[in-house]
């Protein structure tokens, strides 16, 4: 069925907004985008009238993996099943933020896709990585528990040693149809005894992810915080640094130089301080270490003309997800104009998949028809950002699964 | 609250000894430190007025948990609960010793950092290295134990830590980081307790030596090799290793290359006259091999005191019982091989933080803003140092402003 949304204001996610526009939906994909006044008669088209106008946001630091509380541990308390119907739960408020795709860098998202695509659980389309890589001991190890244990559970990470291990654990994802390849490069926040600037994995096991991921046209995020582990990343040919906390002029520079996508995620440090009474002890003093440098990393960067794409890494179940456009506001702090912030968050995701980038996130003709109408001009006001009840419609596909009643 | 004690002689740790001196701390640290006549007006009366005050000591090359006496001839197979009941037992003994700080190279201790800091198990501050690495049929393996039963013994085997290959020695060093060891240990020679090795043959390719040691630099730890023979000695250096424990085979070359690698060395003279006089609790091959090594040992290091190697004082006690304690007198074998009195000290105090590299905390010295960690005892260690090792001349303990060991 065509859909017609006529709009005051239409944000295209990538290009100049236009007054007075409209956008045309059919057999899920755009079939026109531009200004009303130019838009073709649309006779049977069930048609909304709506102030602003922009396409599906884009979620590129996800996490769909069901924890109840900040503590990585609760990976071994809480069962899979548990922790995927509180993940059904968190994919269906994230859609009604506004988010109608997720570059999922770790959790269960992967697996519930194939449920979302057939319409059988409400969510974004998930692009998943599959289990993060990480050493022995990295980021996500949970260090706590014996190892022998941890290979009986199910969690978030694949630990892997050497060149042959960590080939065979791109692979491990890639035979799950992981559309990026997520690794950890630094120590971390919320886990226990590594520490954030430490560089993880040497530079020829960062190599041969890259290469391993590169035969079957993926590319690489990595998580890094400190600087050792972002120039190494970079320099082994990784795609996007995900929090990037001790960027500096020198990593900014190496970024622009390696087309890299920053995704700074300042959206979960800001939510972190504020949770001092249930964090662990160890990861709200490391919080602490990363987050007044990561907020003078994205400032140079941004000054710079580093490319962003805006990610929130929720991970914590409940009514975080949804508020996912509060990373928009994070990215104006930064030095980012309202519409390079918005740019970020629609435009931009696709890319930070590489040549496994859908057509999707911008209005476009022949782009999918992942459509949001929010009740704010954006350009004037970013404060509605992350409010879940400012996105009044979306349009999934072509599909309303979400409007005003 | 601050303690103060003043002594008929303070000894820095590293510069002159101060003749009528007093320190100040509390468990922050260290305050003042001069001669008595100049201590501010505010400071409290001296809890303790003694002959000599100096830093608590560093042993580092120390083991918890491993053996005993009796198990020397045997495969070391008693159990967690065990090594651990045992290492609990020798730490308090180690701190009676006026050792207040331990860079423990492989052994449960690091497991009960959290019960010292806690306060549970009364013992010296311990930076733990976890399992010793080793090639298979090294040093830190147990040639008699069926290899297919290596692995599922490696809870009591908990010192070891057998790898091979740069893939393996990595996931080795990162099981080690893991339990947040400070230190990374490796064999790059055989030694005395193994069985079928031989302490001249270089264990571990270069490559593996230096996967181990830049894997260990990324998360700033630093590597110390045990390295008898000159094969393992000079293999380490050039491998980036930053200290060589035991060294037994020193030349010429091998002095000038740690002196160019700025390493550091740790003879561990102590444990091989305490094997030498056990010759009946010792296995055949092992005593034979350590007659080796005690024939030439004195000798090399003679030389590297001369030419100035960094030296730091380690003992590498690994029986249970009462040897813990008599740690000291590790500075009295470096005195007899030619090391000055007050070298002597410094080896076994101030040097020994920076045998953990970039985990080097503040402290082994008396100085404003070190760690409170503090001996009395109650002699001139530049002339009576023949009564280092005896614990009882140890009369006050505190570790970090606290009192753990006092005059009854």
């Amino acid at each position: 069925m065509t859909v017609r949304i006529d709009a005051d204001l239409l944000i295209p996610g990538r290009g100049e907004p236009i007054d007075g526009g409209t956008i045309i939906l059919d057999g899920g994909i755009i079939t026109y985008a531009g200004s009303t006044s130019s838009a073709p008669a649309t006779p049977s088209a069930e048609v909304t009238s709506v102030p602003v106008v922009l396409p599906g946001l884009w979620e590129s630091h996800a996490h769909f993996d069901g924890l109840a509380r900040p503590d990585i541990v609760e990976q071994m308390t809480d069962t899979v099943p548990l922790r995927v119907a509180r993940a059904v739960g968190d994919l269906h408020r994230t859609l009604m933020g506004g988010v109608t795709s997720a570059r999922e860098v770790g959790g269960f998202g992967i697996d519930i896709q194939i449920a979302i695509a057939a319409g059988q659980v409400s969510g974004p389309t998930v692009y998943g990585a599959g289990k993060i890589l990480s050493t022995t001991g990295g980021h996500a190890d949970v260090h706590s528990i014996p190892l022998d244990a941890l290979d009986h559970m199910e969690h978030l990470g694949v630990l892997c040693d050497g060149v042959p291990e960590v080939t065979r654990a791109v692979r491990i994802n890639l035979r799950k149809n992981a559309k990026v390849i997520k690794i950890c490069a630094s120590g971390g926040v919320m886990s226990e005894v590594d520490h954030p600037i430490h560089q993880q994995f040497s530079d020829e096991e960062l190599r041969a992810i890259v290469e391993e991921a590169a035969r079957a046209e993926r590319i690489v995020a990595a998580h890094c915080h400190g600087k050792p582990g972002i120039m190494a990343a970079l320099r082994a040919g990784v795609k996007t640094i995900e929090h990037g906390s001790f960027m500096d002029e020198e990593a900014a520079d190496l970024m622009i130089e390696k087309g890299a996508i920053f995704v700074p995620t300042r959206f979960v440090v800001d939510k972190l301080l504020g949770m001092e009474e249930i964090l662990p002890r160890y990861a709200y003093e490391k919080g602490l270490i990363v987050a007044d440098s990561q907020q003078q990393g994205m400032k140079i960067a941004a000054a710079k003309g580093v490319k962003f794409a805006a990610g929130t890494d929720i991970f914590v179940s409940g009514d975080l997800y949804g508020q996912n456009g509060a990373e928009i506001r994070f990215l104006q702090d930064a030095g980012l104009t309202a519409l390079e912030a918005i740019e970020a968050a629609t435009a931009n995701g696709p890319d930070t998949l590489g040549p496994q980038a859908p057509l999707s996130g911008q209005l476009k003709e022949g782009y999918d028809a992942d459509v949001i109408a929010i009740d704010f001009n954006p350009l004037d006001d970013s404060v509605p950002w992350g409010s879940p009840d400012r996105v009044t419609h979306v349009w999934q596909a072509g599909t309303a699964v979400k409007q005003p009643v | 609250m601050k303690t103060r004690i003043d002594a008929h002689m303070l000894i820095p740790g590293r510069g002159d000894p101060i003749p009528d001196g007093t320190v100040t701390f509390d468990e922050r640290g260290i305050d003042y430190v001069g001669p008595t006549a100049q201590a501010p007006a505010d400071a409290p009366q001296p809890v303790a007025v003694v002959e000599t005050v100096m830093p608590g000591l560093w042993d580092c090359h120390s083991h918890f948990g491993v053996s005993t006496p009796e198990e020397l001839d045997g495969h070391m197979l008693s159990g967690q609960a065990v090594y651990g009941s045992r290492a609990a037992a020798d730490l308090g003994r180690t701190i009676d010793g006026g050792v207040t700080s331990v860079r423990e190279v492989g052994g449960v201790g690091l497991d009960l950092v959290g019960e010292i800091e806690a306060g549970r198990v009364r013992g010296p501050n311990l930076y733990g290295a976890g399992g010793i690495l080793s090639p298979t049929a090294g040093h830190s393996d147990i040639h008699s134990i069926p290899l297919s039963a290596m692995d599922a013994l490696r809870d009591q085997l908990q010192f070891s830590n057998v790898a091979d290959g740069v893939p393996g020695v990595l996931k080795a060093v990162r099981k080690n980081l893991r339990k947040n060891a400070k230190v990374i240990k490796i064999c790059t020679s055989g030694g005395v307790m193994s069985e079928v090795d031989h302490w001249s043959h270089q264990q571990f390719s270069d490559d593996e030596i230096r996967a181990i040691v830049d894997e260990a630099a990324r998360a700033e730890r630093v590597v110390a090799a045990h390295a008898e023979g000159k094969a393992g000695i000079m293999a380490a250096l050039r491998c980036g290793v930053h200290t060589i424990e035991h060294g037994d085979e020193l030349d010429e070359e091998a002095i000038v290359a740690i002196l160019e690698a700025e390493a550091m060395l740790i003879p561990t003279l102590w444990i091989t006259r305490m094997l030498m006089s056990m010759p009946d609790e010792m296995p055949d091959y092992a005593y034979a091999k350590l007659s080796e090594l005690a024939a030439i040992q004195d000798e090399g290091l003679t030389k590297a005191i001369d030419a100035g190697v960094p030296i730091a004082m380690g003992t590498d006690i690994f029986l249970h019982g009462d040897f813990y304690g008599t740690n000291s007198r590790e500075m009295l074998h470096l005195i007899e091989v030619g090391m000055d009195p007050l070298a002597a000290i410094e080896a076994a105090t101030a040097n020994g933080p920076a045998t953990l590299g970039p985990q080097a905390p503040r402290s082994g010295q008396l100085k404003d803003g070190f760690d409170a960690d503090v001996i009395a005892i109650d002699f001139d260690p530049l002339t009576e140092f023949i009564s280092w090792g005896d614990p009882s001349r140890v009369t006050h303990v505190w570790k970090a402003g606290s009192p753990l060991k006092q005059p009854s």
